[in-house]
């Protein structure tokens, strides 16, 4: 008898899945041009897509794809974020805004091509997490930081970040006197970010400034 | 002769684009994006040479003063000499390195440039001056005009080489070159 009730209600359960799936793809059929033209519209459909488990990036072959376009699109994004990741690697060591990465691609993609988002990045980022890139994206406070370099930002440096986020740079006394740190931790923490190319000194200011390059802009 | 003010890139107001960076990698970078903006910033305003001794805390785009940031001198040498010996677009007119010509064109662009004007206005096989090349109303719109006196010799050296012109020097200094 529950055995009966339980398999009655998947079934249904199941029939009212396909049609909600039948009439996603309606409606991706029917609002192509806005999900292609419209990066706002676009990460909306994405994120309903998501919602019910599915992944129209999933694959370049099938029904999402061939309707859309999207794996072309996503990957063809996916191609210039790395070619802008990888040019400006050595000025930022690895590490850009997200805000400064949108707009380089935009200069790259010309001012013909489809609008992007950041999220439309997010996504991509996203989709070439299979092949290893070790691209991610991490938060510092409030921003959204792209990261091009396979590379672990521990506790200090994300906190030295989250501190530079306000003005750009932070130096030995302010992460003493904002976060209560040793001399020689602090200096131990600038050091390394500049052997790893993240910050850039400044010694014209006294005392020395260190500034995050991928904060530039 | 620049009418539009020259825009520089945004990292020209990024306060440690004035230090050397003490890392390998990003001194390479930063090195390599002065050399760009010295080319770019001397071919807008038409400059030919550069005087490490003037231009420290006064000149752009070597001064940034919104900012308060001037790249010291040491550093303005290591980026002439970086443009001279790796990039091949100057060339330091004493041992001293002092003064740099910047070329933001080559001497071979020059050459053809000047070559070209020569054969559209029918100068070949006739004998002119260096003064009324770079000097004279003729060339008054070409790009060469006002060229300083030793780029100009550069130039005719290549079209030398190539069997295009001859020189024949006079004694008031003003040379005559014939082209063929």
């Amino acid at each position: 008898m529950g055995e009966a009730l339980a398999t009655q209600q998947l079934d249904q359960m199941k029939t009212l899945l396909d049609t909600f799936k039948s009439n996603l793809e309606d409606f991706a059929v029917k609002h192509k041009k806005e999900i292609k033209r419209d990066p706002v519209f676009r990460m909306h459909f994405q994120r309903m897509c998501n919602n019910v488990g599915i992944d129209p990036l999933a694959s370049n072959k099938g029904f999402w794809s061939d309707i859309l376009g999207f794996g072309d699109f996503y990957y063809e994004l996916a191609v210039q974020i790395a070619e802008v990741c990888i040019a400006t690697r050595e000025r930022n060591g690895g590490l850009i805004d997200l805000g400064e990465l949108k707009r380089e691609v935009e200069r790259m993609r010309g001012r013909g091509a489809q609008a992007i988002s950041e999220d439309d990045i997010v996504q991509s980022i996203k989709a070439m997490h299979p092949l290893g890139s070790g691209f991610a994206v991490v938060m510092i406070g409030n921003r959204r930081m792209v990261q091009s370099v396979p590379r672990e930002l521990n506790v200090d440096t994300t906190k030295a970040l989250e501190l530079a986020e306000e003005s750009g740079f932070i130096s030995v006394q302010m992460l003493r006197g904002r976060l209560g740190w040793e001399e020689e931790r602090a200096t131990k923490l600038l050091q390394s970010m500049l052997k790893d190319g993240i910050c850039w000194i400044d010694t014209q200011d006294h005392p020395p400034t260190y500034w995050i390059a991928g904060l530039l802009a | 002769m620049a009418t539009s003010a020259f825009e520089c890139p945004a990292i020209h107001s990024f306060p440690p684009f004035f230090t050397q960076q003490p890392t390998a990698d990003t001194w390479n970078k930063q090195r390599q994006l002065w050399c760009e903006l010295v080319l770019a910033h001397s071919q807008h305003h038409r400059v030919f040479i550069i005087d490490a001794d003037e231009v420290v805390g006064k000149a752009a785009p070597f001064h940034n003063p919104a900012i308060r940031r001037s790249l010291p001198r040491e550093t303005v040498v290591l980026v002439l000499e970086h443009l001279v010996s790796a990039l091949k677009c100057g060339e330091w007119e004493n041992k001293d390195r002092t003064r740099c010509w910047v070329f933001w064109r080559k001497p071979d662009e020059w050459a053809s440039l000047i070559y070209k004007w020569i054969f559209d206005t029918g100068r070949t096989n006739t004998v002119c001056t260096t003064f009324e090349i770079i000097h004279g109303d003729e060339s008054a719109d070409e790009s060469f005009h006002e060229l300083p006196e030793p780029l100009l010799m550069r130039a005719l050296d290549v079209l030398v080489k190539q069997g295009k012109a001859q020189i024949f020097n006079s004694s008031d200094g003003n040379a005559g070159v014939k082209f063929i």
